[in-house]
């Protein structure tokens, strides 16, 4: 079996964009689909999604059949949460609501493999991978924390300077909130630019839920290379609106664009 | 763009070595493909698997790197249908006994206007746009023999166009003959079908089961021929097991 190997990382430590889509409807044909439309990850988004155990293991599957990568979120930092989502066949992780460089290395730990940390040995659908799994999934596993609160931003430095934290996707709409700046105020606009210069200077990598593509491009010009556009969700409600709007309806839900 | 490298490989006279699946778990499906199968059936016949599970399975087949067969729980147009519409790229229909049987097969699998398949997909939406044009080409659809009398209309079923393969299903075969696997009375009918599909540009192929008997069809002629089963490896994983162990209870 040959040695695992994570494209997505690959791509982030050549410094090129990671373009990435959000799942959150529980359905591992969409996943299959979006993978094969060719994003380089899908985001199995096991925090806000209606994802279960079995049915995100076969999300899991279902990138692999499309050529791409399932990262998932997990639904918090807690230590058995996060190992058995990597139990269960992913090759990254995106954990929400990491507020400090304490808890950034709790995460670190509870994702690799002893000696580097503490994750507990078993794995499930990451058999997929192969007898070199063990071996090789501390190096290859991307681990990525969301700074989404005024605390989180102001210790951005700190966090990002714990060893095995790859870099972070940035929660625009939390961190919105946190601050008291709307998403699009210079104010807003400026914190995550400084997260995304903290990543810089500690070598790790930027990145944030970055939202439709002419929002996505902008962060991509700020240096965000880690990020998704659009979500399954999204992209069943553009097009059922697009369809209204050809026969003269508007949308019951409002405007999705 | 489609492509079934197990249709390409039977029309080129090479073996296509397959496994069977039928424990209901997609995951294993796709642990039996990333072992190095060629093919992977999917047996909705004799397995336990349900309408999402079968199209799950599939997927993992294609996560493993491995061309996703289905076997149809019987010849019924609508059954062909969904699992193909499914995303299954081969058919195996069983029982199959004479040309009328073997027509409606070819009828079910293949679109209009060859054939008689409905339009619409679901799991298969993942081959893309190009899929409805290359499906009749790309599919493999195979049928059955396993009774005394497919075998005495062998030559009129492997004749008929659309139909690309047999796969021999011996144990029915041999309930149906009186004679069990490995009789001569059992090997002279496989032989007959073999002969048949050679007559009629087939493959033929059988569910050998065992590393002997697919080495020994293998070398009598057989190109679509298929290995054990998940349910067998964990049987008999299991058995070894025990077996070493269970002196120790004592």
């Amino acid at each position: 079996m040959d040695v695992i190997t994570n494209p997505v990382k690959a791509k982030l430590l050549r410094d090129e964009v990671a373009l990435g889509v959000g799942t959150t409807l529980g359905s591992p044909n969409i996943v299959e689909l979006l993978a094969g439309q060719g994003f380089d990850w899908v985001l199995i988004d096991n925090q806000h999604g209606t994802w279960d155990r079995q049915s995100t293991s076969l999300a899991f599957m279902a990138a692999r059949a499309g050529g791409s990568v399932a990262i998932p979120r997990v639904l918090s930092s807690e230590f058995t949460a996060i190992g058995r989502l990597l139990d269960e066949g992913c090759l990254g992780v995106v954990v929400p609501m990491v507020e400090s460089p304490e808890e950034a290395e709790q995460v670190a730990q509870a994702c690799r493999y002893p000696p580097v940390g503490k994750r507990s040995i078993g794995a499930s659908g990451a058999i997929a991978y192969g007898t070199e799994y063990m071996s090789n999934i501390n190096d290859e596993l991307l681990v990525m924390v969301q700074i989404e609160s005024k605390r989180a931003a102001e210790a951005a430095d700190e966090m990002m300077a714990v060893d095995g934290i790859d870099g972070t996707w940035v929660g625009p709409a939390d961190l919105a909130a946190s601050i008291g700046h709307a998403q699009g105020s210079t104010e807003h606009t400026e914190t995550v630019a400084n997260v995304f210069e903290a990543c810089r200077r500690q070598g790790k990598i930027p990145g944030i839920s970055a939202g439709p593509p002419d929002s996505c491009k902008r962060w991509i010009e700020r240096g965000a290379r880690f990020v998704t556009v659009g979500a399954d969700v999204l992209y069943v409600l553009q097009g059922a609106q697009a369809e209204l709007e050809a026969f003269g309806r508007t949308s019951g839900l409002g405007n999705w664009s | 763009m489609i492509s079934n490298p197990v249709k390409q490989r039977l029309q080129d006279g090479k073996v296509s070595l397959g496994v069977t699946c039928g424990l209901g778990a997609p995951f294993i499906a796709e642990v039996l493909a990333r072992a190095g199968f060629d093919w992977v059936l999917i047996d909705n016949q004799h397995g336990m698997w349900d309408r999402q599970s079968s199209a799950l399975a599939f997927m993992g087949v294609r996560a493993g790197g491995s061309i996703p067969i289905a076997r149809a729980p019987e010849n019924d147009y609508y059954a062909i249908g969904r699992l193909l519409d499914e995303g299954a790229l081969g058919l195996i229909v069983p029982l199959v006994e004479n040309r009328e049987e073997a027509e409606r097969v070819a009828f079910a699998a293949r679109y209009p206007p060859i054939g008689g398949r409905s339009d619409g997909v679901s799991g298969a939406g993942v081959y893309g746009p190009s899929y409805r044009r290359e499906a009749n080409d790309q599919l493999l659809v195979a049928i059955q023999l396993e009774s005394e009398t497919a075998i005495a209309n062998a030559d009129e079923i492997m004749s008929v166009e659309g139909i690309d393969a047999c796969w021999l299903g011996p144990s029915d075969l041999a309930n149906s003959l009186g004679h069990a696997r490995n009789t001569p009375e059992h090997d002279s009918a496989v032989n007959e079908m073999i002969a048949a599909c050679k007559r009629h540009g087939k493959a033929a192929g059988i569910m050998g089961g065992s590393i002997e008997q697919v080495e020994k069809w293998v070398t009598a002629g057989c190109t679509f021929i298929s290995a054990a089963s998940d349910k067998i490896y964990i049987g008999n994983g299991a058995a070894t097991e025990f077996n070493a162990l269970a002196s120790l209870r004592d």
